[in-house]
C-alpha cells in the first residue's frame, strides 16, 4: 500500500505493460512533487509516451499503481482520468479548426440554460474570457481556432485543462511546431501554472528547453527508468549519457566494404516549412554519399531526417533550394519517377501507408517500380514479370506461400523485404532507406542488415535513417546527424559513439 | 494461411452477384411468358447496351477510387451534336460526337488533376454544364435523324459498342501497365506516386476514356432512337454507377473488374426490363433499383470489413 505522502502528487510505482511481442514499460517508478514541472526525457520509443498513456487512462491494462495525492487509482478511461484532474495535452492539438476558442474549451460540456441541448453563448464566453485572462491572454474567445496560431492553439488547451480542473498537465513536445516567442510565451505561461496550483510533466527531447523550464528531469531508456535529478545537478552531458547507452548486439554485420567514388552529392539543400512561412524542414545541408558506403542519418523525430529524404527523391514537403548531383550529373528531383529513371530509390519509413499497395499481390507490389522495363508498347510482358519478382523473392529469402498472395498477409519483416525488392528490382545505384528496420522482429533486422551489406559490397551507395543508435553505429561507415533541420554533425565511423550522436541530435555543440 | 479464405470471398462476391442474376432471370420467366423468348433477351442486352458503355468506363474510374457524374448530361449532349450534323455526313457527324465527349473527359481529367478538385465536384458541375449546353444548341427541341445514321450506327450496333468496349477495357485492366497502374492508384495512391507512377497522367487517361465512351453511348443511343432528344440519358450516371458496385467493385477503389460490371449491367436492365413486363409501376421500379443498389454496397463494406 502507498503511504500518504505531503509532497509527491503523483507517483507512478513498478508500472510494467507487454505489447504483442515486446515490452514496452519494464517496472518503471516516476514520481512528482506537487507545483514542480517534471521533464520527461528519452531516445524516441524509450517509452515516455507509453507512460503517459496509461497515466491518462489510454490504456487501462498494466502491471503496477498510479497514487495521485497518496490514493491508489486506476483509470478504465481518458475520461476518468479527466475528472482525476490529469490533462494530457498532446503534439497533435486535439481542436476542431472550424469552431471557436470558446466552443472548443468547452466541447462536449458546453453551458445550457433552462432547456437541455440549447448553449447558453453569453456564459460560455465569458467563462472561456475568464480562463484566458487567468493565462494573461488576449485572444478573443469568439476567434476561430483555423485563425489561431499554433502558439495560441496551445494555449488554447491549457486553457482548456485549467476548466476541467486539471491538477496534472502532461504536454508532449509541446515545442515542436512554436517560434522562439511563442516558446517564450508558452514558458512564462507554465511558471505561472505554479501560482494557479498545477503540476506539470514536459515530455521533450530538447535538451536546452528542459534546463530552460524543468525542476527535475527523469530518464527513460528502453522502457526502464534510468534516474530522476534536479536539474540544478546535471548538465546537458549527464543527461545524454542517461539516455543512450543501449547495448551493441552482435547481429550487425562485419563492414568490409570500401568507399569508392562519390555516387550522390549534395550541396545547400533546404527545404521550407509549407505551413509556418519563412521556417525551414531543411536547412543548408550538404554531404556526400560514396559507392559500397552506408551513411547513417541520425537525428531526434522531427529534425527533418525523413524530409531531407523524401526532397531528395522528388516527394519534397515544401519548396526546395540546393544542388544535388547522381555520378557527377546533376539530379533532376521533380517527381519520384525522374529520381528513380537516375538510378535513386527510397525504402520508405511507413511500409502500410507509403510503401505498399496493401490489397494487391506480393508479385505486383514487387514490380511496381520496374513495370516500364518490363512491358512493350504498354502492354506487360507477364514472363518476365515473374522472372523478375522470382528473383527477387529467392535473393531476399522473402517467405510467401506464392507471389499471387495479397501482401497485407505477410509478416511486418517479409513485407519490408517485399518494398526492398520493389527496389532493388529497379537496379538503384543509390538505396535511401527509412527506418529500414521499424516494426520487425530480430531475425528479419538481421537479414535487412545483412541484405545491405551484400548491397554495398556490390557497389551501391546507401543512405540510412535510423531512430535506433545502435543500428546506426552498427551499420553506419559514416553517421551524420541532423538537429532542427540543420547538419550538426558529419562523423567518421571510429569517431562515432552513442553519446556523441546522442550529444549532437539533442543541440549540443 | 490466410490466402485462401480471403480469395474465396471475393470469388464468394462474385458468385453471390451471378446467383442474383439468375434467380432474376428465373424468377421473371417463372411470373412472365415472354420473358425469355428471344426477342426479349435480345431487348434486354439492347436496353443495357448504353448504360453498359456507359458502366465500361466507370469501372476504371471507380477503380482509381473517382466518380464521374457528368456521364448522363455528356451522352445528351454528344448525341444532340451528332444528330444536329448528321446531314454533313454519318461519319462526321458520329465522329464530332466521340470527340466532343472525349474532349470534355480530358477537360475533366485536367481539373481533377490540375487544381486537385475532387471528382465528385468536377463532374457535378460538367453535369449541369453538358445539360445547358444541349438545350442551347438543340433550342429545346428534339432532333429527329433521317439520314441513314439510325440505320448504320443503330439497331443491335450499341451491343456491339457495348462489347467492343468491354473487351478493350478488359485487356487495359488486365494486361497493360496503365490498368496495372489504376489498380495501385486507387489501392494506395501515396505509394503509387512514391513508386514512380506518374498517377497524374493514368487519372487524365481514365477520365478521357470515360469522356470518349460518353461521346459512343451518345451516337448510338441517338442513332437507336433516330432522334437527338435534349432529355436523354437523364440518371444514367446513376445507372452506370450502380452496375459497378453491383458488380463488385469497391467505391474505395483498387478492386474489381469488368467481368462483374457487366453483369452488374444485365442484372440493372433485366430488372428493368422484367418489371416493365409485369406492368410494375414506374416509381416502384425506382425503388427496387435502390434497394439493390444499397444492397451491392452493403455487400462490398461487408466483404471489405472481413478482409481487414
Amino acid at each position: 500500500m502507498v503511504a500518504p505522502t505531503d509532497d509527491l502528487i503523483l507517483q507512478m510505482r513498478g508500472i510494467t505493460k507487454d505489447f504483442p511481442g515486446v515490452r514496452a514499460l519494464d517496472d518503471v517508478t516516476f514520481q512528482v512533487q506537487r507545483g514542480e514541472v517534471m521533464a520527461l526525457v528519452g531516445e524516441n520509443g524509450a517509452g515516455k509516451s507509453t507512460l503517459m498513456k496509461i497515466l491518462s487512462g489510454v490504456y487501462p491494462q498494466y502491471q503496477g499503481e498510479i497514487a495521485l495525492d497518496g490514493d491508489v487509482r486506476r483509470f478504465a478511461g481518458t475520461r476518468e482520468a479527466e475528472a482525476a484532474g490529469v490533462a494530457i495535452i498532446h503534439q497533435e492539438l486535439n481542436l476542431i479548426p472550424g469552431l471557436s476558442v470558446a466552443e472548443n474549451i468547452f466541447l462536449g460540456r458546453e453551458p445550457t440554460r433552462r432547456l437541455p441541448g440549447i448553449v447558453d453563448w453569453r456564459t460560455m464566453r465569458a467563462e472561456a474570457r475568464k480562463l484566458l485572462s487567468r493565462l494573461d491572454l488576449s485572444l478573443d474567445p469568439r476567434t476561430l481556432i483555423r485563425d489561431c496560431s499554433i502558439g495560441q492553439q496551445q494555449m488554447v488547451e491549457i486553457a482548456k485543462a485549467l476548466s476541467l480542473n486539471a491538477r496534472i498537465i502532461v504536454m508532449d513536445e509541446p515545442t515542436s511546431a512554436l517560434t522562439e516567442h511563442e516558446i517564450e510565451q508558452l514558458f512564462t505561461i507554465i511558471r505561472q501554472l505554479h501560482g494557479h496550483g498545477v503540476t506539470v510533466v514536459y515530455i521533450s527531447h530538447k535538451i536546452d528547453e528542459i534546463f530552460a523550464i524543468a525542476d527535475r528531469v527523469t530518464v527513460l531508456r528502453d522502457g526502464a527508468t534510468v534516474g530522476t535529478k534536479p536539474v540544478g545537478e546535471v548538465d546537458h552531458n549527464a543527461v545524454v549519457a542517461m539516455m543512450v547507452g543501449r547495448e551493441l548486439t552482435q547481429m550487425y554485420p562485419t563492414r568490409a566494404a570500401e568507399p569508392g567514388r562519390v555516387l550522390l552529392e549534395v550541396e545547400g539543400w533546404s527545404v521550407e516549412d509549407p505551413v509556418k512561412r519563412g521556417a525551414h524542414l531543411v536547412r543548408d545541408i550538404s554531404f556526400v554519399v560514396r559507392a559500397g558506403e552506408i551513411v547513417g542519418l541520425a537525428g531526434l523525430m522531427g529534425s527533418g531526417r525523413s524530409e531531407l529524404v523524401e526532397s531528395l527523391f522528388g516527394a519534397p514537403k515544401g519548396r526546395v533550394t540546393g544542388e544535388a548531383k547522381i555520378d557527377g550529373k546533376p539530379l533532376d528531383t521533380r517527381a519520384p519517377s525522374r529520381t528513380i529513371r537516375q538510378g535513386l530509390a527510397l525504402v520508405t519509413e511507413d511500409r502500410k501507408r507509403t510503401g505498399l499497395v496493401l490489397g494487391m499481390s506480393v508479385g505486383k507490389n514487387i514490380s511496381m517500380a520496374s513495370l516500364r522495363e518490363l512491358c512493350r508498347m504498354g502492354v506487360i510482358n507477364f514472363r518476365a514479370e515473374r522472372q523478375l519478382v522470382e528473383k527477387q523473392i529467392s535473393g531476399l529469402r522473402l517467405k510467401t506461400p506464392s507471389v499471387q498472395t495479397i501482401i497485407n498477409n505477410l509478416s511486418g519483416g517479409n513485407q519490408q523485404k517485399a518494398v526492398v525488392a520493389k527496389w532493388l528490382a529497379t537496379e538503384p545505384r543509390v538505396l535511401i532507406v527509412d527506418e529500414p528496420t521499424r516494426g520487425i522482429d530480430v531475425g528479419a533486422k538481421a537479414e535487412i542488415y545483412r541484405i545491405m551489406n551484400d548491397l554495398t559490397a556490390a557497389g551501391i551507395g546507401i543512405l540510412m535513417v535510423s531512430s535506433e543508435l545502435p543500428e546506426i553505429l552498427g551499420m553506419s561507415d559514416r553517421v551524420l546527424v541532423l538537429h532542427e533541420g540543420r547538419l550538426a554533425g558529419d562523423l567518421a565511423r571510429a569517431q562515432a559513439t552513442q553519446e556523441k550522436v546522442m550529444f549532437l541530435a539533442t543541440g549540443g555543440r | 494461411m490466410l490466402r485462401p479464405r480471403r480469395l474465396s470471398r471475393r470469388a464468394l462476391q462474385q458468385i453471390t452477384i451471378l446467383a442474383a442474376l439468375v434467380v432474376i432471370i428465373i424468377a421473371f420467366s417463372v411470373l412472365s411468358p415472354v420473358f425469355l423468348s428471344a426477342a426479349n433477351l435480345r431487348n434486354i442486352v439492347l436496353q443495357s447496351s448504353v448504360i453498359g458503355i456507359l458502366a465500361v468506363g466507370m469501372t476504371m474510374v471507380i477503380l482509381i477510387a473517382g466518380i464521374d457524374l457528368s456521364v448522363g448530361s455528356a451522352v445528351a449532349f454528344c448525341g444532340m451534336l451528332a444528330a444536329l450534323l448528321q446531314h454533313y455526313s454519318t461519319p462526321f457527324a458520329a465522329l464530332v460526337g466521340v470527340a466532343a465527349g472525349t474532349a470534355g473527359g480530358l477537360c475533366i481529367g485536367l481539373l481533377i488533376t490540375g487544381f486537385s478538385l475532387p471528382p465528385f465536384i468536377a463532374t457535378l458541375g460538367f453535369m449541369a454544364l453538358y445539360r445547358g449546353l444541349t438545350l442551347i444548341i438543340s433550342g429545346g427541341q428534339s432532333v429527329s435523324i433521317t439520314t441513314g445514321m439510325e440505320r448504320l450506327l443503330g439497331r443491335n450496333m450499341p451491343i456491339v459498342y457495348f462489347l467492343a468496349g468491354a473487351l478493350i477495357v478488359y485487356f487495359i485492366l488486365n494486361k497493360t501497365q496503365f490498368g496495372r497502374y489504376q489498380y495501385a492508384i486507387g489501392g494506395n495512391e501515396e505509394a503509387a506516386k512514391l513508386s514512380g507512377i506518374r498517377v497524374r497522367r493514368v487519372k487524365v487517361g481514365v477520365f478521357t476514356i470515360m469522356g470518349a465512351l460518353c461521346g459512343v453511348a451518345g451516337v448510338a443511343l441517338a442513332a437507336r432512337q433516330a432522334a437527338g432528344d435534349p432529355n436523354a440519358g437523364v440518371m444514367y450516371e446513376l445507372d452506370a454507377i450502380a452496375s459497378v458496385v453491383i458488380g463488385g467493385t469497391s467505391l474505395m477503389g483498387g478492386y474489381g473488374g469488368i467481368g462483374g460490371t457487366i453483369v452488374g449491367v444485365l442484372i440493372i436492365g433485366t430488372l428493368t426490363n422484367g418489371l416493365q413486363l409485369l406492368n410494375v409501376r414506374d416509381e416502384w421500379q425506382q425503388v427496387a433499383k435502390g434497394l439493390i443498389i444499397i444492397a451491392a454496397v452493403v455487400m462490398d463494406t461487408l466483404t471489405r470489413r472481413r478482409a481487414r
